[in-house]
């Protein structure tokens, strides 16, 4: 009588850039149309052959009601619309009196997006869909990653690789390769701005602007830093945390700053004296949100004047995200999540027993901005590193971890694809590894990188 | 004139091996303070390299020097008076020992020895061990030993010399000696200064830049007395302070750093010798003190009493032994050690050498360190030289060794807060090497060549890792190195003229045994800063009052990152000569020299991201009484 549903999801993802695809035919009781049930059974949309702006939608019609006979079906899809509907993109095949499949070719897609799928029938009773299938369409630049590679602090061989989702193209030392010559010093943090690629480094202490799309170096500030971690900008304003002096960064009084620059001629306009040592910073509206690891705050810079107020949290806020709610959620050295509201400025929730690393803690949040994912490095002299699973509405530290395994130094995740990306310093003592996941835990693929992979960015 | 002629009578001696007349038992007068290689080591390969010390590099450091005139690989950190460390056949910047009058002046802390620190000045006779000395000197020695002496003949007189140079980027270097003796008293003082700017043109990117803070200063003190108390005993006093003040040169495009280092160690040594028909003996005591001061602030500071003495008896005319004692007591005053640490070692050996066959000479060596806080390994050896062939002007010898080393962990391995391991075992070595010696002489001419081959194996070769949130050292790490060595040298006297060439070409094969973490790919690499390749070759022309040498060196590449993937610093080869002019006065020899370092103003980096000078110049006037 009825099929019982079995659902079989895998995914194949990076090796055939496929949101998802489903093995056997997904049969549903009847198609709903105004609440009723119907005799019409559909399979799932299947999704197959995602290229960088096409793909190809299957569906099989199992079985027909002969008093409810089909006048219009196809598919629809959106990749905004997570429950699209006939106002949406669609085809159009007709009537539909055999059963049979009928597939929708789609092209001039936007590439590196997500698309969300239904099949759909119109019938004089109304019109019904079936579950609904996403996909996302793959990156057609040369790299949609990239990986920052700390390098070894002594020898200044700090790197940038390139990672391209889809072929799985890696090019090592990105940055030599368009420039001609290395880094040169440690690499803390890269972040795209305004058309523009800023690079934060140590020893040199330096921020360096790269065209984002070669990666060649456009220009250089090459003093007025000491110790710079972050790099946040407003408007045609760029701030970079540092922590100053390092004999005295990490004692009672250190002597942090934040640099102000003009970024459109790139020359600093000035410096804010904080009383903590930062880590990370954070842009939202107008202001800049900085972590300070060094103290129990997180202070907010208003872009406008300049002026700085905190935000009292727990110990050691290390790093910030934005989630889908446009709050702020930031991970304390302390052992804390907590998260800040900033409209009003107040911390909306503070969830304690976090299990973090207990120092330059290692964050991400995923494309859509409803879950967080974290490392957790042991204490000496264990080696293991985990990697825990945070949902926004959830009210409790997460107990158990997602991944474990040795040396992960960096987290990120792909924005489309949904693909856990870790970064494997492989303690240091070689060239670093970054391992491929889904959000499942699943191993997926690997590929070689440079010294200390310490973060990704992803980019259209 | 008559300098040169000493000079040329050193270098026909200077190739001269282990195969000793056993039948004169009393030991060179001078070797109060210890030579103690020479004798027991057949079968190893070692090279006196005193007649050198003379050439181009005379003001320089040891690395320089080393660099230029072995196979030796040393890593330096940048221009003249930066870190400089050793890597001896494939072997770590800790794996070498330096000896000073026996001492071995390797750091306590660090356990190595940074080679800008020892000006060539304080070695009257340098010589290089290759492969390990363990069983003979103790700790470090597993890719090679140098060993640096005072002593010197004995002279008649006073004799004062003067060396003034100046050169390229700000180079200044003045030394003052003051030699006097009788039959009863030698006494020796030598006072040198040296100071650098280093503010040479670096090319960063497409621009160019005045190096910055890479300035640095060497200056020190050495004296020595020798007292012959009567035919058959002697006792000597040896005494060198050093104090070094530099800026550490930042890597290339780091504007804005300022980091500094000051050295400053003591090391003083009270000998006595005495001699009989079939027995000898040498008793030492000693003081090192070791500081060091980081940005004028933390501190790290060792000193120790050492205490030793040795027999050698000569049971037959074939046969002779030794046994002997190294008592040594270690006070750490390190900021970064939670506590204050005392420690104290002792060695003892005993080493036999054996000449059964005229042609056959056998050594072996066994040592053993005796310490509460970590177990050391008992290290023996064992070696042949034997004369294969030898015909009216030529000679075929064959030498043979096979060895244990070791390498106790260091203070800051052990005690450094944070992340010290005071249960550390000391790193342990086997090596066995083999070579062939061929010796030409004619008439005017002579050729010496030498091929050897080794291989050494080190295991618990101790590694900083990350062990979560702190980096903490283990004995993790096995390597296997093997190579060639090959030298050549070529005398000639022609038309009044004096041509010596010396080359050396080494092959040498360091790789990663083990891994460490999971996937680990840095097994079966090459080991990071251990270039395969290695060459150089020095010609001397010596014609009346002139003096020229041409000297050369070819590193080859070398990478910086364990499992070869990452940056490779590239191969590069280095030009460097000098000409001198000498004149004789009534009283005083005069001698004049103009020197180009770098001559093809190569620009190249010996480590990563540490700039090199350009082409340099140096003009040096070197002044030596007629002793009267």
């Amino acid at each position: 009588m009825k099929k019982i549903v079995k659902f079989v999801i895998y995914s194949i993802c990076a090796l055939l850039a496929i949101g998802c695809e489903s093995e056997e035919p997904i049969v549903f009781q009847g198609i709903r149309i105004g609440g009723k049930v119907t005799r019409i059974e559909l399979s799932a949309a299947t999704i197959s052959d995602i290229g960088q702006t096409s793909a190809t939608l299957s569906t099989e019609a199992l079985t027909l009601d002969g008093n409810l006979p089909i006048t219009q079906h196809g598919h629809v899809w959106s990749s905004v619309n997570q429950e699209p509907t006939t106002s949406d993109s669609k085809t159009e095949f007709g009537e539909l009196t055999v059963a049979g499949i009928f597939i929708t070719e789609l092209e001039n897609l936007v590439p590196n997006t997500t698309y969300f799928v239904r099949s759909y029938v119109i019938t004089a009773s109304g019109t019904g869909y079936s579950n609904q299938i996403n996909a996302f369409t793959t990156s057609d630049a040369p790299f949609d990653v990239l990986v920052i590679n700390e390098g070894n602090f002594f020898s200044g061989d700090g790197s940038l690789s390139t990672y391209q989702s889809f072929t799985r193209e890696v090019n090592l030392s990105a940055f030599a390769a368009a420039n001609g010559f290395p880094i040169g010093a440690t690499l803390q943090n890269i972040l795209p701005y305004n058309n523009q690629m800023y690079m934060v480094t140590n020893a040199p202490d330096k921020l360096e602007i790269l065209d984002p799309e070669t990666l060649e170096s456009i220009d250089i500030i090459n003093a007025g830093f000491e110790n710079p971690i972050g790099f946040a900008a407003v408007g045609t304003k760029g701030y970079v945390s540092n922590w100053g002096d390092i004999s005295t960064a990490f004692g009672p009084n250190p002597d942090s700053y934040i640099t102000v620059i003009d970024l459109e001629t790139n020359l600093i306009t000035g410096t804010i004296d904080l009383n903590s040592r930062p880590q990370e910073l954070l842009a939202f509206g107008d202001k800049v949100y900085i972590a300070n690891e060094g103290g129990s705050s997180i202070s907010v810079i208003d872009t406008n004047t300049d002026l700085i107020t905190d935000i009292v949290t727990e110990s050691g806020p290390s790093e910030l995200i934005l989630d889908a709610n446009e709050h702020i959620w930031a991970i304390c050295t302390g052992g804390f999540l907590v998260e800040i509201d900033p409209l009003s400025g107040l911390v909306v929730q503070t969830i304690p027993n976090v299990e973090v690393s207990g120092f330059d803690e290692k964050m991400t949040v995923s494309g859509d901005g409803n879950t967080i994912y974290f490392l957790s490095v042991a204490s000496f002299p264990s080696t293991e590193t985990k990697v825990f699973e945070f949902e926004i509405t959830s009210t409790t530290a997460p107990s158990e971890a997602l991944i474990e395994g040795e040396n992960f130094y960096g987290i990120g995740i792909h924005p489309a694809s949904n693909t856990l990306y870790i970064g494997n310093s492989n303690g240091f003592i070689s060239n670093g590894e970054v391992l491929l996941y889904d959000t499942e835990g699943n191993e997926l693929d690997d590929f070689n990188t440079g010294i200390g992979p310490n973060g990704f960015v992803f980019v259209d | 004139m008559a300098i040169s002629r000493i000079c040329l009578l050193l270098i026909f001696c200077s190739f001269q091996l282990a195969a000793q007349e056993l039948d004169s038992l009393l030991l060179d007068p001078v070797e109060i303070t210890a030579d103690p290689i020479s004798e027991y080591s057949s079968g190893g390969k070692k090279r006196d390299v005193s007649n050198q010390l003379d050439g181009i590099y005379s003001s320089s450091d040891l690395s320089a020097f080393l660099m230029a005139n072995t196979p030796i690989y040393m890593r330096q950190l940048g221009a003249a008076g930066q870190t400089s460390t050793i890597s001896f056949r494939g072997t770590g910047a800790g794996h070498s020992a330096v000896y000073w009058n026996g001492i071995n002046i390797n750091s306590m802390t660090l356990g190595q020895t940074d080679f800008s620190l020892v000006p060539l000045v304080a070695a009257e006779k340098l010589s290089v061990l290759y492969g390990s000395g363990a069983s003979l000197t103790g700790t470090d020695a597993i890719g090679g030993s140098i060993h640096m002496s005072t002593e010197s003949r004995p002279i008649v007189g006073t004799q004062i010399s003067f060396s003034q140079e100046l050169g390229s980027f700000g180079m200044n270097h003045s030394r003052l000696s003051f030699r006097t003796g009788n039959k009863r008293w030698q006494h020796s003082t030598k006072i040198y200064y040296t100071g650098i700017e280093n503010d040479f043109d670096t090319n960063y990117r497409d621009s160019t830049y005045s190096q910055n803070n890479a300035a640095s200063i060497n200056a020190g003190l050495l004296h020595r007395s020798v007292l012959k108390l009567n035919k058959t005993q002697w006792l000597a006093f040896d005494g060198w302070y050093h104090q070094s003040n530099r800026e550490l040169q930042p890597k290339v495009g780091d504007f804005s750093n300022t980091d500094e280092l000051k050295n400053e160690s003591i090391r003083l040594l009270m000998s006595y010798k005495r001699v009989s028909k079939f027995l000898n003996l040498r008793l030492r005591g000693g003081f090192v003190l070791d500081d060091q001061e980081y940005n004028h602030g933390e501190t790290y500071g060792t000193s120790r009493w050492t205490a030793g003495g040795e027999m050698d008896h000569q049971i037959f005319k074939t046969l002779k032994y030794r046994v002997g004692f190294d008592l040594m007591n270690i006070q750490t005053m390190v900021d970064k050690y939670t506590n204050d640490i005392q420690e104290t070692r002792t060695d003892l050996y005993v080493s036999l050498t054996y000449n059964p066959l005229p042609d056959l000479i056998l050594s072996a060596n066994l040592r053993q360190t005796l310490v509460l806080e970590f177990n050391a390994p008992l290290t023996p050896s064992l070696g042949a030289d034997l004369n294969l062939w030898t015909l009216e002007n030529q000679q075929i010898k064959l030498r043979g060794m096979i060895s244990r080393s070791y390498k106790v962990p260091t203070f800051n391995d052990r005690y450094w807060n944070p992340g010290g391991n005071p249960d550390l075992d000391s790193e342990k070595g086997w090596s066995w090497e083999t070579g062939l010696t061929h010796e030409l002489t004619k008439d005017n001419w002579n050729l010496k060549s030498d091929v050897g081959w080794f291989y050494l194996s080190v295991e618990d070769w101790i590694m900083w890792i990350p062990q979560g949130s702190l980096w903490s050292p283990e004995n993790v790490r096995k390597v296997n190195s093997k190579g060639i060595e090959i030298e050549e040298e070529l005398n000639l006297n022609f038309r009044k003229t004096m041509f010596s060439i010396k080359a050396n070409l080494s092959w040498i094969h360091a790789v990663n045994q083990l891994g460490i973490v999971e996937n680990d790919e840095t097994v079966g690499k090459l080991l990071p800063y251990t270039p395969e390749w290695n060459a150089n070759i020095g010609l001397t022309v010596i014609n009346g009052p002139f003096n020229w040498s041409l000297s050369t060196r070819y590193v080859g590449e070398r990478f910086t990152e364990q499992s070869n993937m990452g940056l490779i610093v590239e191969a590069y080869q280095v030009w460097d000569t000098g000409i001198e002019y000498e004149k004789k006065f009534n009283r005083i020899e005069a001698k004049l020299r103009f020197t180009v370092f770098n001559l093809t103003h190569q620009d190249y980096e010996n480590f990563l991201n540490r700039a090199m000078p350009g082409r340099s110049y140096q003009l040096g006037l070197y002044l030596n009484t007629i002793k009267f």
